[in-house]
């Protein structure tokens, strides 16, 4: 940057006003067609959600499922990435493979998840696994690969057990790469749990949208969007602060891996 | 932003002729797909269940429906709706980036707004514009070039923001024109975060695809692998799904090629934004 901008809040809230007044003119001038709903009926269905069980039964229902897949993908893809990112042989060949694994959109196989487990939290949960393992498994076998080759050959020459070797070098080595993959996944998570949702119907925010729209409210269907987009906001916010954290910590213990 | 940590150099076999060099590269890159897939192929046949059919079978099921020309169609209207989608995210996405990269007055203002809609959900608004703007092509295009126009833009500006300002501060006391300044300094600057927004968009983009076209079609590859199932075709669900993962793999694929070429002047690394 040339200059810094000293005080960024008041250019942020005035460029928030005019998304807000954009919205409000595109949807008042139906130049949107019935696509947005103005400001007043947004947040006035809004405010009658907020006091509705099925606003929050859905939004539990869809961090539910994003949260049960999101952690089984990690559970399982950061042990395979770790150990993958210490074994020479496969680094080259695993491009291909999780090239494909990056670029195949599970969402194609949603019908058959449903045909296996039906449109239910496990059918949710499998579909957002299968999402989260790449980017997760990913980041832990390029995280593994960070640390140094020296100390990995040391632990293996006072013959320190694979256990310990895993737990004490490789794991807090490959940690914040790690949490960047769990930054990454979990917004796969929150989109493959709302997109699960929409196709195939399950319980939770995204079948509310369709929902909502079947009986033509508009606003209370943007209601969920939105809510979507602030749970998301808030979840990358929070990762985002972890992710800093043990970065900032790695720095100051002197730590250059 | 991405981590960029360094990575271990690999050792690269010490060449010998050239010819078994590559070779043995070839093998090196190729052999952990070739066990799976043939692992798949071989072992599937006994595990096969309904809804998880031989290998085999869903190969067979996808040759069959690409012949009878079947699946042609769907795949003509899914990669054009793609392709134009992408296209328009890439056009404005860059334009706007290159802007917002510039003048960062207006990067901090938007900063809330722009974090705002990198984490929205996007396929949240897919049923929303399908009802508002009906079954036809071109709400598919628009959710598919909303969908890839975020991650082009933030790329976008993170790259055009990264050219250092040394750069910038000598092409402007020589008074470079813009134009020049812009072919010369700043596309090349921004153009290896140009490429991971890119790649991002591309992943982004499929799903929207596929997305679009279960939610509210009757054609595409999308309504292919929805209607299969309905049907209890399973094969040709798997099929169409290996398809579309295949598709996505290729243009990926080819994106580097493209990126390894223009780049070409310039050490590899990663940069960029993830979106």
């Amino acid at each position: 940057m040339t200059f810094a901008v000293k005080r960024a809040w008041p250019l942020q809230l005035a460029a928030i006003a005019v998304v807000l007044l954009v919205w409000q003119v595109l949807a008042a001038s139906g130049a949107a067609g019935t696509l947005l709903p103005d400001i007043p009926a947004t947040f006035s269905a809004w405010g009658t959600l907020v006091g509705d069980g099925d606003y929050w039964a859905a939004i539990g229902a869809t961090l539910l499922g994003a949260a049960q897949g999101l952690i089984l993908a990690i559970i399982i893809g950061v042990p395979l990435g770790v150990l993958a990112g210490t074994i020479p042989a496969v680094q080259k060949s695993l491009h291909i493979v999780m090239d494909f694994g990056r670029a195949f959109p599970v969402i194609a196989l949603l019908p058959v998840i449903v045909l296996m487990f039906g449109a239910t939290t496990t059918g949710k949960t499998v579909s957002v696994l299968l999402a989260c393992i790449f980017p997760i498994f990913v980041q832990s076998y390029d995280g593994a690969r960070t640390v140094p080759a020296s100390l990995h050959e040391m632990a293996l020459s006072y013959r320190v057990p694979a256990f310990v070797r895993m737990r004490s070098i490789m794991l807090p080595g490959a940690l914040p790469a790690i949490i960047t993959g769990i930054r990454l996944a979990a917004s796969m998570a929150l989109l493959v749990a709302v997109g699960s949702e929409i196709v195939a119907g399950m319980a939770g925010m995204g079948k509310q949208i369709t929902v909502s729209l079947t009986g033509a409210a508009t606003a209370q269907a943007f209601v969920y969007v939105l809510t979507a987009g602030v749970l998301g906001t808030a979840i990358a916010w929070l990762l985002g602060v972890w992710e800093k954290s043990t970065l900032s910590s790695r720095e100051s213990s002197g730590d250059n891996a | 932003m991405t981590v960029t940590l360094p990575l271990r150099t690999t050792t690269l076999p010490v060449a010998g002729r050239r010819r078994s060099t590559n070779g043995k590269t070839v093998v090196l890159y190729l052999w952990l797909p070739v066990v799976l897939v043939a692992l798949w192929w071989f072992v599937s046949p006994f595990t096969a269940t309904v809804y998880m059919p031989a290998l085999s079978t869903i190969v067979d099921a996808g040759v069959t429906a690409v012949t009878s020309g079947r699946l042609l169609d769907d795949l003509a209207f899914s990669m054009s709706n793609y392709l134009a989608g992408l296209a328009i995210a890439a056009v404005l996405g860059i334009a706007f980036g290159l802007v917002l990269g510039e003048v960062p007055v207006l990067r901090v203002a938007l900063t809330p707004v722009l974090d705002f809609m990198r984490t929205l959900p996007i396929v949240s608004i897919v049923p929303m514009v399908i009802v508002a703007f009906g079954l036809g092509r071109e709400p598919k295009i628009a959710v598919i070039a909303f969908a890839c126009f975020w991650p082009i833009l933030l790329n976008t500006i993170a790259g055009t923001a990264a050219v250092p300002a040394s750069v910038h501060e000598m092409s402007r006391s020589y008074t470079v024109p813009f134009g020049l300044r812009l072919r010369a300094v700043i596309l090349p600057g921004a153009a290896p975060a140009i490429f991971t927004g890119l790649r991002i968009a591309l992943a982004a983009g499929i799903v929207m695809v596929v997305v679009s076209e279960m939610f509210g079609s009757t054609t595409g590859i999308g309504f292919f692998i929805l209607n299969s199932a309905q049907l209890f075709r399973v094969a040709d669900t798997w099929a169409g799904a290996l398809i579309i993962g295949i598709i996505g793999y290729v243009l990926s694929v080819l994106l580097g090629l493209v990126e390894h070429r223009v780049l070409r002047w310039r050490p590899t690394g990663t940069f960029g934004v993830d979106a």
